[in-house]
């Protein structure tokens, strides 16, 4: 005999196989009739029937037969008659699948069988595995517990959640753009109708706000850029004192103040003082659906709410930041009198000389900017909250971090704006 | 106004909070959204206001495409679950303000006529001598009174309550329910109202909408849907219900093998539950009835006394309502037979 090839052998009746090689009596049990392959292979000889999966009604009952060799050697036949019992329905509910013919069973087999099983059990169809024998039962009872919810994804293991964190980042930042853009458009609507019908501002709100921002911030201001100016000042003295160049202390000071500090300083103690009381008022109205019963009502809570927040901020931010700005430098000169030893006169007129009116400018434009971003940021995350104190909380932060950095970026854009400008 | 919903659904994410919703509510009505919570009653009553858009579907009012238009448009009353008053504006101010700041300049009323309308309706409330107070110096019944009257005030077509009641005390609600009810007799206004306590609905509505995972599980009279449940959730959800699992095989109810003797209703085969209420369950000798079981404990005051049984074949304990004349004692053994059931198919 050839070792190591298979032939296939037309088997008419269930018979017993028995055939002498080598001096032995090889021997299978019963085998179905049908197709049955023989393998010769140096250790011996193989014979096995073809798997198969007969069905019978009984009664109310399917009885699907599993018979021969349930392994992953013939998944391809098996796969097929899997396919075809699924494919053609029967009315039976109760199934019962019978692995009592089984001659070999691997997993591939159990599955396949346990697979058959779940597919008839969605169908409404009352499946169950009977004939198991001992020694197979715990693999079959494995396989009935494992899940069938989808796998979850197994990029960690791949080592890519770092590229998914990347990809919802950059989708989360997009989309809070888009509110904003969308928050910026329909305040300019609300004014623009603000403006046609001057009887549907609310004027009172506005006051109100600007009262609370403005007024109310004025001492806290003062007290902050006083302090900033001194201390840019001491700065300076006390390094340009190595080079006699303390004159130009008043140069930096006045520059710095006016173009930029100024402005920045007060922008964040409002990002940080209005603007999350803000997006804390809003976000609370939100919770207690107060939003909603303004919507119900035929009020635009844009109109309502917003558009008095953002004008009172657009309004009483370039104030604060003119005296936030005239408290620093008072605060500069005060320091250069008093530990730079600079007589009063000399820094006013060095100042005359070393600032022109562009530099004033240039700070008090980008402050009305400023306001109108910390203001629409604001009111964006304080209509993101969402039901629980949870979200107020984690939107507030969220509100202040966002309108800081964005303030610093966009003094960066004007910067860059106002020296291609040449001022 | 007449309301019609056909086919609503509507998606969070991944999860459906309507799917396929259709109802119809005829005017004058007073319809009650009952469910357990994240069945899509809330999303409903909201998609009615305007207050949230549908994926797909339609909602009509008295023929007009509703969502076509937007929340203010639509003349809806709303009262919120947390009232969702402005806390910085009296009880009048409250009720008056949907009044005051009506858009174009034409429709605004004049001040005389505000006073007056707000001044009923708070009468109407029962709240007339509270005006000058405000929001936070009020109880949870009177701020929800308040809220009402606030929605009443620009008359709407349809007027819409979430869980009205929910945030107040058992007492109160009674109270305010029974209110409820007489002043919908009273102004006949379209109302929908979403609730996820049963006696609330059964009480006050004309009809019960019970919801389940976004589907629309049986419309019909408080009475319909407590007599005759359409479906198992239904009697599980209204009212008490003993459930027992059984089987139905060959046209017979079994029992843990044991063939009873109980009508199928029509359920061919596989896997039933049976329901019946506390009160339908008979308690009577152990021989002749379906079910056998132990007493395990008796109590409760009233007509009826609450008894604790316990089934002898697997254990499970049932809840029955036994006359008080009837003598029972713990540990007797007995029988127990449905008077009136439903029998539902699939497992628990």
């Amino acid at each position: 005999m050839v070792s190591g090839c298979d032939m296939a052998v037309e088997l008419s009746t269930d018979s017993e196989l028995m055939f002498k090689y080598d001096g032995t009596i090889w021997r299978r049990s019963r085998l179905p009739s049908g197709r049955a392959r023989i393998r010769i292979c140096t250790r011996g000889v193989f014979v096995s029937g073809g798997p198969e999966l007969k069905s019978a009604v009984d009664g109310e009952r399917l009885v699907l037969a599993a018979v021969g060799p349930w392994t992953a050697a013939h998944s391809d036949a098996l796969e097929r008659t899997i396919d075809e019992t699924v494919a053609t329905p029967a009315a039976a509910r109760k199934v019962e699948i019978d692995m009592s013919g089984i001659d070999r069973l691997d997993t591939f087999g159990a599955w396949l069988l346990e697979r058959l099983r779940r597919t008839l059990a969605s169908d409404g169809r009352e499946a169950v595995l009977v004939g198991v024998s001992d020694d197979r039962r715990g693999l079959i009872e494995d396989l009935q517990k494992v899940n069938l919810e989808p796998a979850e994804s197994n990029s960690h293991l791949l080592g890519l959640n770092w590229l998914a964190a990347i990809g919802a980042t950059m989708a989360e930042v997009t989309r809070s753009f888009l509110l904003l853009a969308q928050m910026l458009g329909e305040v300019s609507h609300a004014g623009v109708r603000a403006l046609i019908r001057p009887g549907s501002f609310r004027l009172t709100s506005t006051v109100h706000h600007l009262d609370r921002v403005g007024w109310r911030a004025v001492p806290i201001i003062l007290l902050i850029t006083f302090l900033i100016g001194a201390i840019i000042a001491q700065q300076g003295i006390f390094h340009f004192r190595r080079f006699g160049a303390e004159v130009y202390v008043v140069d930096m000071v006045g520059v710095l103040v006016l173009r930029e500090i100024g402005v920045l300083i007060v922008c964040i103690m409002v990002a940080g003082r209005s603007g999350s009381a803000y997006t804390a008022e809003l976000g609370a109205m939100k919770m207690r659906e107060e939003i909603d019963a303004l919507r119900t009502m035929g009020f635009d809570p844009v109109e309502v709410l917003i558009l008095p927040r953002i004008v009172a901020i657009v309004i009483a931010v370039p104030i604060l930041t003119f005296l936030g700005s005239m408290a620093a430098l008072y605060g500069g000169g005060l320091v250069c009198w008093l530990y730079g030893g600079m007589n009063p006169d000399i820094f006013l007129s060095r100042l005359k000389e070393s600032i022109s009116l562009n530099h004033f400018v240039v700070g008090m434009v980008k402050a009305p900017f400023m306001a109108m971003m910390i203001g629409i940021v604001a009111c964006v995350e304080g209509l993101q909250v969402k039901g629980s104190a949870d979200s107020l909380g984690s939107q507030t932060t969220a509100s202040v971090v966002k309108s800081i950095f964005l303030v610093i970026v966009l003094d960066g854009f004007f910067a860059i704006f106002f020296a291609s400008m040449g001022k | 106004m007449k309301i019609d919903i056909t086919n609503v659904s509507k998606r969070f994410g991944a999860f459906a909070a309507l799917a396929g919703v259709d109802l119809e509510i005829k005017s004058g009505e007073l319809v009650a959204l009952l469910g357990p919570s994240g069945s899509g009653k809330t999303t409903l009553l909201r998609i009615i206001a305007g207050l949230e858009w549908p994926d797909e579907g339609r909602v009509l009012f008295d023929g007009d495409d509703a969502l076509a238009r937007s929340v203010g448009e639509r003349h809806v009353g709303f009262v919120f679950q947390h009232y969702a008053l402005f806390r910085h504006m009296s009880v009048f101010e409250n009720v008056a303000f949907g009044l005051r700041v009506r858009r174009p300049r034409r429709q605004r009323l004049l001040e005389p006529e505000i006073r007056a309308r707000v001044n009923k309706l708070l009468e109407l409330v029962q709240l007339g001598w509270l005006a000058d107070r405000y929001p936070t110096q009020l109880s949870g019944g009177q701020r929800q009174r308040v809220a009402l009257a606030r929605a009443l005030a620009i008359e709407p077509r349809v007027l819409l309550l979430d869980e009205p009641f929910g945030a107040l005390d058992a007492k109160v609600r009674k109270e305010l329910r029974r209110w409820l009810r007489q002043l919908h007799d009273e102004i006949h206004v379209t109302s929908v109202f979403v609730t996820h306590d049963q006696e609330e609905a059964l009480e006050v509505a004309d009809r019960v909408v019970v919801m389940d995972k976004g589907r629309i599980e049986q419309i019909g009279t408080p009475t319909e849907v407590y007599e005759n449940p359409a479906t198992a959730f239904v009697h599980e959800f209204i009212g008490e219900s003993i459930v027992i699992p059984v089987t139905v095989d060959n046209g017979a109810v079994q029992f843990h093998g044991n063939r009873i003797d109980i009508d199928t209703q029509g359920v061919t085969c596989g896997p039933a539950r049976l329901f019946v209420r506390p009160y339908e369950m008979s308690i009577a000798s152990a021989e002749s009835a379906p079910f056998q079981g132990t007493v395990k404990r008796v109590h409760g005051i009233g007509p009826a006394r609450r008894v604790e049984l316990a089934l002898n074949v697997d254990g499970h304990v049932v809840e029955v309502d036994a006359p008080r004349v009837q003598d029972l004692t713990v540990g007797q053994a007995v029988g127990l037979s449905p008077t009136r059931y439903r029998l539902f198919a699939g497992e628990a």
